[in-house]
């Protein structure tokens, strides 16, 4: 039996992933986190003095503490299990992966457990993040400077 | 835990609803800008507050418009300023300024009330951070 074969005979044999239904909760719980998100930013602008286009940071920064709490108390891993990638998409997910993997690493102790693993995970994320955003600033000042765009 | 969701859902799908957008000028005796207002056909609704220096305008553009913000805004800068060039004339689109002139429209400030709250908006439509 080549390599294949033997792919194949697995392929017949594991249960077919359900794509849609998948999709679909991804989707409905997606949309959700979204939806809370943006009440959060009419919260802000009303009651707080941030423009539509400040209110943006801080309703970051609260869906990201939310989903710190709820990874803390074991709620997010249930979400997760049941809607994939509709909760690691949104910012949620950014929060969710700094606590598990801190709480993975507890009893390795504070500073080479928690503190050197919290980010493993998160780490990559932000450090694309401002590297991307170091370049998209460079480029944008030198168009600036030669005058092709305005700030 | 069903009846739990349907609050949950109702909850989340009724936070979209909002007023029919609407057209207000304060204060209201300036018919020339009305004019200029309406006749826009890429907002569907606008509030605007004017003071002796100050023309103030907030617009409301429809969802799959908002990609042209920026020149619809300027659009309107423009043509107001023809219409008033002795006044520092703002156009912007931003929920908060809308709610603000909503706030001081609703306490019918006058002259110099209307000053200093025009002044507390600019200062909140310049924020960065």
């Amino acid at each position: 039996m080549d390599q294949k074969q033997f792919e194949d005979i697995v392929e017949k044999q594991n249960p077919k992933t359900p794509m849609f239904t998948n999709m679909l909760k991804a989707f409905l719980v997606g949309g959700i986190i979204c939806t809370i998100g943006q009440l959060i930013i009419f919260f802000y602008i009303r009651f707080f003095s941030f423009t539509e286009r400040t209110a943006a940071n801080p309703t970051a920064a609260t869906l990201v503490f939310i989903a710190m709490l709820l990874t803390g108390f074991g709620y997010y891993k249930k979400i997760s299990q049941f809607a994939g990638a509709g909760s690691a998409v949104p910012i949620t997910g950014f929060g969710n992966s700094v606590v598990s993997a801190a709480i993975e690493h507890k009893t390795e102790g504070y500073v080479l457990g928690v503190g050197g693993n919290m980010f493993k995970l998160a780490g990559s994320v932000i450090v694309f993040g401002v590297l991307s955003a170091f370049f998209v600033a460079l480029i944008k000042t030198i168009l600036v400077k030669i005058g092709v765009v305005s700030w | 835990m069903k009846n739990k969701w349907i609050v949950i859902l109702l909850f989340l799908t009724l936070g979209a609803c909002s007023d029919a957008p609407e057209r207000v000028v304060y204060p209201s005796d300036d018919l020339e800008l009305e004019k200029i207002l309406d006749k826009q056909d890429s907002i569907i609704g606008y509030k605007s507050l004017m003071d002796n220096n100050t023309l103030l305008v907030s617009i409301e553009i429809p969802t799959m418009k908002r990609f042209s913000k920026v020149k619809i805004e300027e659009n309107i800068k423009k043509e107001l300023e023809n219409e008033y060039p002795n006044k520092k004339v703002i156009v912007i689109d931003d929920l908060k300024i809308k709610w603000e002139i909503e706030k001081i429209i609703e306490k019918e400030h006058e002259s110099k009330e209307l000053t200093k709250s025009i002044e507390k908006i600019l200062a909140l439509s310049k924020e960065e951070t």
